[in-house]
């Protein structure tokens, strides 16, 4: 029997995100809730993919689909830090490749693969949407930019050293992904000060509709997901 | 034309189908099969094969056109509509099917020497009739696991498979039991069952069948033979009361396998493994041979031995001393003709008999009934029921054998001992065993006739819903093994009662015009079981017909 059990806080925006989706179409709670699992166990091993049936509930077999079909959810454990190199056009161009191995020999191990100590996992990513500023890498839930080896060198060297708190700091918002894209609108509609613009395909008539305030960011304070239930109570 | 259906033309051929019928299904109406692999008249639409993809045109009723397509649709998703036009094997849609055979074949592995599916693989003949091209890939095939085991009667060969989803659409909607699923993406995705879950639904075998290459295959026909090889045979599975419509493969002597045959309202497409296996029964049956143990009368052959029991039979005539019991294995048209022929000679004890019971599995949403006989209800129906007048069922019979009443039991098929046991049936004078499996009973009855059994003769059998199906003899009878129909000319004849029926295929003829409800109900499927009868608790499973 499974001994895993979701915090406070995952259960109370799992309740939060029944309520967003219409009752015959719960199985949509899969990707939400297997990314809400991995935050809190942090991999989607087999004993999470039947929790997570368990919770919705769908098939286990449903879950496993959805688990294996995306990249982002770790079917392994991973270290303390997830350095996902992008080794995409851009980023090939601008030397991802030489940060990749540079990386390989620094720890030690090859690409997919966990160091000993259990600090560090390695995995080569593809596009991560910041051609801008290649070479990068994602690390855990930030990005690391415009990266010479010096710069790896000494991320690793800081990684190392940051306590655990911060490498998973427990008030982290749930949700794929981190940074400035996750209070866009959804619809890939473009955000112009605080109006969503939706993009018209030819012969539509332009719409625009109200965008809900982004929540301030109160000094000290993490940003607090835009569609948390305190969000949404607002 | 009702507003309920729509009309639209197949390659210029007008059908009229009823609204919310895909394009394909009013294709195969019209005569027209589409080629497919995804798309399964039993599961739910799913449309990721494209070999369907079809030019189908749908009527502008402003311009007054039927619009040119911009581009082939599958035919199992697009709804057929009112005027729309579809063109199925234009050289652009033949181009496109082309293009998806390719597609389909990139990595597959082309192992068809050595694979089981071989001969009747859609993959194998759409090749053939769609591509005939050879393959232009010069990489290395991508590699899958390929002796998965799901559970014990499935393998699975991942680089055969072309993920068509019909077996995990089987699981999900089918048997929603829910064991196999599509894993992984792209080049890397395989059909699997879950770590630590087992495959094992009673309805397993079906995704071999419905696989439409040979990626799941079962471990029973594997390796066995070539399916150009088998012989086919439309035969009735009798493993319970369902009576699910079957082939039976085999080389003439011996069954090879035992698949599923398409019948709305009975078994649909399905069949359960338990009656996949009951060939294996057949085969060990132990055959009994034609004795006669009576004082001076030893030995004799079948015929000889028959017309004594005939002539025995009339002896009792009228006589309260004799009593019949039958097996719910016996076809429709025996229980007719032995109904016949014993209310002429006026013996009322009669019954049908608990029969099989060691095969009963729990009924189920599908197709199991709780009945491991098939023929209970036709039996009943033909007349196989207790005089209405002085007649005795099957439990007074059973309280007069223990009062020493009956001197002349004939018991008619195979699996009495849930009624009888041996020590029981001693204290009749006179025991005639009429079956196609020998048991203790044979050993000790005055007489045994061989009869056939159902993989041997011709004949029908009515399901608890009241559907009749037609089982052909597939098999080569033992020597000696008599058809049951004609031994009870036999016995009509030695018996002194002239036969309704002048042959089985007269016999048929003659059920349909037959004064009673009950009989012609066998032909018409709408034969129900009274709801008070005594043997209706046999079927206390039955579903609301």
């Amino acid at each position: 029997m499974s001994t895993l059990e979701f915090s406070a806080a995952a259960k109370e925006r799992l309740e939060w995100l029944r309520t967003r989706y219409p009752k015959e179409h719960q199985r949509a709670l899969i990707l939400p809730v297997l990314s809400m699992a991995q935050r809190e166990f942090g991999w989607v091993g087999p004993e999470v993919v039947h929790f997570v049936a368990a919770q919705i509930p769908v098939p286990a077999i449903q879950v496993e689909e959805v688990a294996t079909f995306y990249t982002m959810y770790n079917k392994q454990p991973i270290g303390r830090w997830h350095l996902q190199v992008c080794h995409n056009l851009s980023c090939s161009l601008m030397g991802a490749e030489i940060v990749l191995e540079h990386v390989e020999k620094k720890l030690g191990i090859a690409r997919g693969e966990t160091t000993e100590d259990g600090e560090f996992t390695l995995i080569g990513a593809e596009c991560l949407g910041s051609c801008g500023t290649a070479p990068m890498m994602q690390v855990n839930d930030h990005y690391h930019e415009n990266l010479s080896l010096q710069d790896v060198d000494d991320l690793l060297e800081k990684l190392r050293a940051t306590p655990d708190q911060e490498a998973n700091p427990a008030d982290l918002p749930f949700g794929c992904g981190s940074g400035p894209s996750r209070a866009l609108p959804r619809d890939g509609a473009r955000l112009e000060a605080g109006r969503a613009v939706h993009v018209p395909h030819h012969g539509e008539t332009p719409v625009t509709h109200e965008v809900a305030e982004r929540p301030k960011e109160a000094a000290g304070q993490p940003v607090t997901d835009a569609w948390t239930p305190q969000g949404m109570a607002q | 034309m009702t507003t309920d259906s729509v009309t639209l033309t197949i390659d210029g051929n007008s059908v009229t189908v009823p609204k919310g019928t895909k394009v394909i299904d009013a294709a195969r109406e019209a005569g027209k099969n589409i080629p497919h692999f995804c798309y399964h008249p039993g599961l739910p639409v799913d449309g990721n094969c494209r070999m369907c993809i079809s030019d189908i045109r749908t009527w502008n009723p402003r311009a007054e056109k039927h619009m040119p397509a911009r581009r082939p649709a599958v035919a199992c998703w697009v709804d057929a509509e009112e005027n729309m036009q579809v063109f199925t094997d234009t050289p652009e849609v033949k181009k496109a099917r082309a293009s998806v055979m390719e597609f389909l074949l990139i990595n597959h592995p082309i192992d068809c020497p050595i694979c089981d599916k071989a001969g009747e693989c859609m993959l194998q003949d759409y090749y053939m009739l769609h591509d005939r091209a050879p393959s232009k890939l010069r990489e290395e095939k991508v590699h899958k696991p390929r002796l998965v085991p799901f559970g014990k009667r499935i393998v699975y060969n991942g680089e055969r498979c072309i993920l068509c989803s019909r077996c995990t659409r089987f699981t999900t909607h089918v048997t929603k039991t829910h064991e196999l699923g599509i894993v992984n993406r792209g080049d890397r995705a395989i059909v699997e069952v879950l770590e630590g879950g087992d495959f094992a639904n009673a309805y397993t075998d079906n995704v071999a069948d419905i696989c439409p290459v040979g990626a799941l295959t079962k471990t029973d026909f594997r390796f066995k033979k070539r399916v150009w090889f088998l012989k086919h045979t439309d035969s009735v599975c009798g493993g319970c009361s369902r009576n699910c419509n079957t082939v039976v493969d085999h080389d003439g002597s011996e069954v090879i396998r035992i698949m599923p045959r398409e019948r709305a309202g009975v078994n649909d497409w399905w069949m359960c493994n338990e009656g996949r296996d009951l060939y294996k029964e057949h085969a060990a049956l132990a055959r009994p041979a034609a004795t006669l143990r009576i004082d001076g009368l030893e030995g004799g052959t079948a015929s000889s031995i028959t017309t004594w029991v005939g002539e025995k039979l009339a002896e009792y005539k009228k006589s309260d001393a004799a009593a019949v019991l039958v097996s719910p294995w016996i076809s429709n048209e025996e229980a007719w003709l032995l109904s016949f022929l014993l209310g002429k000679l006026k013996i009322g004890h009669l019954d049908v008999m608990t029969g099989r019971t060691e095969g009963a599995l729990p009924a189920d949403d599908l197709l199991h009934t709780d009945d491991p006989n098939p023929n209970r209800a036709g039996a009943i129906a033909a007349g196989i029921v207790p005089d209405k007048k002085a007649g005795k069922g099957i439990d007074e019979i059973k309280a007069a054998i223990e009062a020493g009443e009956i001197e002349f039991l004939l018991l008619w098929g195979p699996h009495f001992g849930n009624d009888l046991d041996p020590e029981l049936l001693s204290k009749v004078a006179t025991v005639v065993q009429i079956t196609d499996e020998h048991d203790a009973v044979s050993d000790a009855a005055a007489a045994v006739l061989p009869l056939r059994t159902w993989a041997e003769r011709d004949g029908t059998w009515t399901n608890f819903e009241g559907h009749t199906s037609r089982f052909r003899r597939s098999l080569r009878p033992p020597a000696g093994a008599l058809d049951g129909f004609d031994l009870l000319m036999q016995l009509c004849a030695a018996a002194g009662v002239k036969s309704p029926a002048k042959s089985l295929r007269d016999a048929r003829k003659k059920l349909k015009q037959d004064p009673d409800s009950d009989v012609r109900a066998i032909v018409d499927g709408k034969f129900t079981f009274p709801e008070q009868s005594a043997l209706y608790r046999h079927t206390s499973g039955a579903r609301e017909v």
